[in-house]
């Protein structure tokens, strides 16, 4: 393999991870979100502290 | 960069109560950051493989560098930060400092498995090899394996206090191996070459260096906020459903 192929697969699985790891994040904070308001804890006194940002 | 988690950390009065924070998901200030995140990240990858000159003893591949050291240095910084927390979790016994080792464990394991596997990548090119027991890279995988260990134990223990405790012990005597990453390559001189003096190396290849660190720990103080975020809410939501559980009347008791 030539060098740009190395620096293409080591600079493309950085930059992969990170989009990947961001969009895992808030893909698990929508569904959190959801949960909780679904179960009525969408309220800072309810859920202890933990405001959800309204849409 | 701590200092709205600290103050969190600093509002949870109880073991079992979340800490106040403003939202689930990224607010102004996290938007702010995420973007300048991002800008920063964009310039350090564009100086690394644009700007700087290709070394003169491996050329082009050298540039993997750029985030290969990042990427390692962001590692060594999240096991600090869980050992660090740790600490303060065993000593104040507040949930958050707990969710916070656990947010920097799974960034620290994410970036050294990052980490390995842009080794390899500039390996095969340089040693002819993909993977050798090297000691650094031989205590790096450790080191993978001790974290790996520590976001399993969290997964055994139902009871949160009981998880934190434990998890707070693995990040504390997990962290001996950080050191003997480091000094390895000083230790046993083997094939992974020790970090290369500032003196020794042209300026602007040491600039690139730096803003890539710059940037990646930029990066890690965006991922534990949005991390740290999650982890509290899930938090919430594992006691909201147990507390849903216990209020649920025993259908074997129901009309006795």
């Amino acid at each position: 393999m030539s060098s740009a192929t190395y620096l293409t697969i080591g600079y493309g699985l950085t930059w992969g991870t990170l989009i990947w790891y961001v969009s895992r994040l808030r893909r698990r904070a929508r569904a959190a979100e959801r949960a909780l308001r679904a179960r009525g804890s969408g309220s800072s006194r309810e859920s202890g502290g933990v405001e959800l940002d309204r849409e | 960069m701590m200092t709205g988690a600290q103050a969190s950390a600093g509002s949870g009065p109880t073991a079992g109560s979340g800490p106040a924070i403003r939202g689930v998901r990224a607010g102004t200030g996290g938007l702010a950051l995420g973007l300048a995140t991002l800008v920063t990240m964009l310039a350090g990858s564009a100086a690394g493989l644009f700007l700087v000159p290709a070394d003169t003893t491996q050329g082009e591949i050298q540039r993997l560098m750029y985030v290969h050291v990042p990427g390692a240095w962001l590692a060594m910084l999240s096991f600090f930060m869980v050992f660090v927390m740790s600490i303060l979790y065993l000593v104040q016994r507040r949930p958050a400092w707990d969710l916070m080792a656990a947010s920097s464990a799974e960034i620290g394991v994410l970036f050294t498995v990052l980490t390995l596997a842009l080794g390899s990548l500039w390996a095969k090119p340089t040693w002819g090899v993909w993977w050798t027991w090297d000691p650094r890279l031989t205590t790096t995988a450790i080191l993978l394996m001790v974290y790996v260990g520590y976001l399993s134990v969290r997964g055994f223990a139902e009871d949160p206090e009981k998880r934190a405790r434990w998890s707070a012990v693995v990040g504390i005597v997990g962290f001996v191996d950080v050191p003997i990453v480091y000094l390895s390559v000083y230790w046993w001189r083997s094939i992974h070459q020790p970090p290369s003096s500032p003196r020794s190396v042209a300026p602007v290849f040491v600039a690139v260096l730096l803003l890539n660190l710059f940037a990646f720990t930029l990066c890690y103080v965006y991922l534990m906020i949005r991390r740290f975020r999650l982890a509290v809410a899930e938090q919430q939501l594992e006691r909201v459903e147990a507390e849903g559980l216990r209020t649920v009347p025993d259908p074997d008791r129901r009309g006795r």
